[in-house]
């Protein structure tokens, strides 16, 4: 129990540890409007993730029987460029 | 001797010894450049031949204890993002982004997005900064992303959009060109409804705005931005910057000089390639100034005849266009930049010492230039003696072209002034070159008109 709990707690600072935010500044000024800027478009792939990980979840629902390498390979990529 | 320009980043800095380029690291830096090495993101790199070479040597080289010392190979010349035409500023942009991109594919990414840090072999872009490579975290912002707009994008945007040359600005701004100022300059509807210039030029400038006007707001905790977001922001700058063009300005003065009919018969321009054909020939110079350089046309001839690379001026950035395409469709070790002969680029930036003027930039061994002496001379009012001073000062040994007052090109430019230039004649012209030069082969291309000089300047 208390190994699960440990182990929880461990993968939920790991989760924090990569989302919180960065504080490797460099030398140079990126300059308020710009980092307000990527801030935003921070925000908005955040939010676009958090959708896909729901709507996965609600697919899910109806495609118990793929496996999660082919819906990895499926997901539609936030980048309309890719 | 350390670079004046080199002072920006900590992390380290360039320095010359025995005509020999290092660069002094840090600690950090150093171990930065290790795992470029060893993530195969270096050799990658090189193997497109689009970063420079760094080889770690012994620390003999350098005063400062504890710094570890890279070398790179010397570049036969550095320009500047202020002297390169439309083309080059959108090579040099796109090969920022391509390293960018690629570089993410190895988990590292660039810390900054200075113009200065890529350099031309030819019309070839190199990136020369091995220190801007750092390792990149999930979630990091893009440092550089307001200095890759103000120094790559607004510069084109101006020539593209508003059709404005930037060179004259970016020059006097030397960091690039200011989002608050450019945002003033493009129209409103393409402010609000262009997304490329909404996300890059319009939000970023309003977000400045308001954090400047209410200095107590506390910023927002960033977000990590995720790193298909910060691909999905370098690649659609990509495919915006190599869609963009000089707006259509008509062609210049001098961008149909190679069918220019009215300067030269058929004959006469025949004698002039063969002139400096034969100049080049015995000469075999490393590297010709084109002074006036113009579409490149006798840079071309130059190269044809043992003349290894050259490095031509000229203020006419339409032209310029043309000598991009002709360097770069006959791979030709040809480097055409803008100079205006009669204001070159000076010594600027910090101390006045950060960018290197043109004259300590000098690395010719020979220079020619062509129908350059009467622009100077008649269109400028420079004394004559004066422009040949400056002309031989260039180079040891080269071709200088005389155009006598009777040419209908003089005669085009004196239509609406008062000859004022009593002094402008062959004997004025030959009695100034031999002040500071022996005159080796003159070559009358017709009676009276005009005449090539081949000189070889006195020793000092």
């Amino acid at each position: 129990m208390y190994k699960n709990l440990f182990g929880a707690a461990l993968a939920i600072l790991a989760c924090l540890a990569a989302l919180a935010p960065t504080n490797a500044y460099a030398y140079l000024d990126p300059g308020t409007g710009s980092f307000a800027l990527q801030g935003l478009i921070a925000g908005i792939a955040g939010a676009l993730i958090a959708i896909r990980a729901y709507w996965w979840r609600v697919g899910d629902l109806f495609r118990r029987s793929k496996t999660p390498s082919e819906i990895s390979s499926e997901r539609p990529l936030p980048n309309g460029d890719a | 001797m350390r670079s004046p320009g080199s002072f920006r980043d900590p992390s380290g800095y360039v320095f010359s010894s025995a005509d020999r380029i290092f660069r002094a690291v840090s600690d950090e830096a150093f171990h930065n450049f290790l795992a470029l090495k060893s993530s195969g993101a270096y050799e990658d790199l090189r193997g497109r031949n689009w970063i420079i070479a760094a080889e770690e040597v012994d620390g003999n080289h350098c005063d400062e204890p504890g710094r570890r010392i890279l070398e790179h190979p010397k570049l036969p010349f550095v320009s500047y993002p202020y002297e390169w035409p439309f083309s080059l500023l959108k090579r040099a942009a796109l090969l920022h982004l391509d390293i960018h991109l690629r570089a993410l594919d190895f988990d590292f990414t660039l810390s900054d997005a200075s113009a200065y840090n890529v350099q031309f072999l030819g019309v070839s872009p190199v990136f020369i900064d091995t220190l801007s490579f750092v390792p990149y975290r999930e979630g990091d912002y893009w440092a550089g992303q307001r200095q890759f707009v103000e120094q790559f994008i607004n510069p084109l945007l101006l020539r593209s959009l508003v059709g404005v040359s930037p060179n004259a600005w970016y020059r006097g701004a030397l960091e690039g060109l200011p989002t608050a100022d450019i945002v003033h300059l493009i129209g409103g509807f393409r402010r609000w409804f262009a997304p490329n210039v909404l996300t890059n030029i319009t939000l970023p400038y309003l977000l400045q705005s308001k954090a400047r006007h209410t200095p107590g707001l506390p910023l927002a905790k960033p977000k990590p931005l995720p790193k298909q977001a910060l691909l999905f922001i370098l690649r659609r700058l990509y495919r915006w910057i190599s869609r963009l063009q000089p707006k259509n300005v008509g062609p210049t003065d001098w961008q149909g000089y190679d069918d220019h009919s009215d300067s030269y018969a058929e004959d006469e321009g025949d004698k002039k390639r063969e002139f400096i054909a034969r100049f080049s020939l015995a000469v075999a110079p490393s590297c010709v100034w084109d002074m006036g350089c113009n579409t490149g046309n006798y840079s071309e001839i130059l190269l044809q005849n043992d003349a290894k690379s050259i490095i031509g001026f000229d203020s006419d950035l339409n032209a310029l266009e043309t000598a991009v395409v002709r360097a770069s469709s006959k791979r030709l070790q040809f480097l055409p930049l803008f100079s205006d002969a009669a204001n070159p680029t000076p010594e600027q930036g910090w101390a006045e010492t950060e960018r290197f003027g043109l004259r300590s930039r000098i690395n010719a061994d020979a220079v020619v230039a062509l129908a350059i002496v009467h622009h100077l001379a008649i269109g400028k009012n420079i004394p004559l003696p004066s422009v040949l001073d400056w002309l031989v000062s260039l180079a040891p040994q080269g071709v200088i072209e005389f155009v006598p007052k009777s040419d209908p090109m003089i005669q085009r430019m004196l239509r609406l002034r008062k000859d004022i230039f009593t002094e402008y004649d062959k004997e004025a012209f030959e009695r100034a070159l031999c002040r500071r030069a022996r005159i080796a082969r003159v070559l009358e291309l017709s009676p009276g008109g005009r005449t090539l000089y081949q000189y070889e300047r006195f020793a000092a």
